[in-house]
């Protein structure tokens, strides 16, 4: 079914969208929660309220790429059961790792709490990616974004593990630069 | 700023963007082109006869030893490290199927054999691909140029053939070719030393 297809089925308040969503979204949602919460059943679960936040969000949302959408929503349902988890000293693992890297990028200082600041960061942040070769900005993304292992990504792209590595490394100094040139980072 | 906040923060993307990062194909693949395999034959034809007439060969091997892919014991011991052959994205490399890239293949005369026991290849789509010929520049992984033991005089970034099994090297984006089937490492007749 296409994705235009399963919103129409959320608009017309169907229960059917749920499972058309998880015949074709699914893999791909758990994959995104199993990778920040590294269990089965939390993955589950988080996937689960997905497809509830789904349902509460259409309408009256109308997704431009439902995938995106859906992805967004499991990324965000994850990182708060992790945050719940970590709390409860559970955890860590590739998350941990990911965070370390990123800390590098705006060492030091705070979270622009100013919604304006954080939308002005962002923006930068997708310049810079924009500007990327496809390859390096889909590696990052898929670091950064998806939370995959070096060695998904590596076996993803056919490359080794050292050189997806060391890419996302010079990725990370290249956006602390653009970032520092335009005052994100002091 | 957090690594965690900024983590979160990402989660804002820009949603085209992130999904890019998902719909796009993860390994090249190398397209078929009918010119280009015509090309091909005459080119492979051109190598085997060159391989087999045992011209200009440079390498220290025999001209058999090269096509089967086969090394003497010195040159095992002199073999280079970590030889990668990567397709040249470089300006003025041509696509393939063209005659005129045909052409130019004629011109390669020496055959060198000390092969690493693995070169590693990356091709890319618009790559001159023929058959079993591929044009390629050396570049050296994992050691500076200057340490690195280069067969026969060949200097990192300089463009030759290679004659290889095709089929191994499009099966992967990056491929790990071993010696057998790299058949040998030509230089064109005009950038010879």
């Amino acid at each position: 079914m296409d994705d235009a297809a399963i919103i129409d089925l959320y608009w017309a308040r169907d229960s059917r969208a749920i499972g058309e969503t998880g015949i074709k979204y699914g893999v791909y949602l758990t994959s995104i929660a199993m990778n920040l919460l590294g269990l089965p059943e939390d993955a589950e679960e988080c996937v689960s309220d997905t497809y509830l936040a789904a349902w509460n969000a259409m309408p009256p949302e109308r997704p431009g790429i439902l995938r995106a959408f859906l992805g967004k929503i499991t990324r965000n349902l994850a990182l708060d059961r992790l945050k719940r988890l970590r709390a409860k000293k559970r955890g860590g693992g590739e998350p941990e790792a990911i965070f370390d890297e990123l800390s590098e990028i705006i060492p030091g200082g705070d979270c622009p709490e100013a919604e304006l600041d954080r939308k002005e960061l962002l923006r930068d942040i997708e310049a810079f990616l924009r500007a990327e070769p496809p390859r390096a900005r889909n590696i990052f993304l898929r670091r950064y974004w998806y939370a995959d292992s070096v060695a998904a990504i590596a076996l993803r792209y056919g490359l080794r593990e050292n050189a997806i590595s060391a890419q996302l490394m010079r990725a990370r100094n290249k956006l602390r630069k653009y970032l520092t040139e335009r005052g994100h980072v002091i | 700023m957090t690594g965690e906040a900024l983590f979160a923060l990402l989660g804002d993307l820009d949603q085209a963007l992130v999904d890019g990062a998902e719909s796009a194909p993860a390994r090249k693949r190398a397209r078929f082109r009918p010119a280009a395999f015509v090309a091909a034959a005459a080119c492979a034809a051109l190598a085997v006869l060159a391989v087999n007439m045992g011209l200009f060969q440079i390498g220290r091997n025999t001209a058999e030893d090269s096509m089967s892919g086969g090394q003497s014991e010195a040159d095992m011991t002199s073999k280079p490290e970590d030889v990668n052959l990567q397709f040249p994205n470089a300006p003025g490399s041509t696509d393939g199927g063209s005659t005129g890239d045909c052409a130019e293949s004629q011109g390669f005369f020496a055959v060198i054999t000390a092969l690493s026991p693995e070169l590693t290849v990356a091709p890319s789509e618009d790559s001159p691909l023929w058959g079993k010929a591929a044009r390629v520049v050396l570049t050296m992984t994992d050691c500076a140029p200057e340490e690195a033991a280069m067969p026969d005089g060949l200097k990192p970034g300089e463009t030759v053939w290679i004659a290889c099994d095709l089929d191994a090297l499009i099966r992967r984006d990056e491929a790990t070719l071993e010696a057998p089937a790299v058949y040998g490492i030509y230089r064109d007749r005009a950038s010879g030393s």
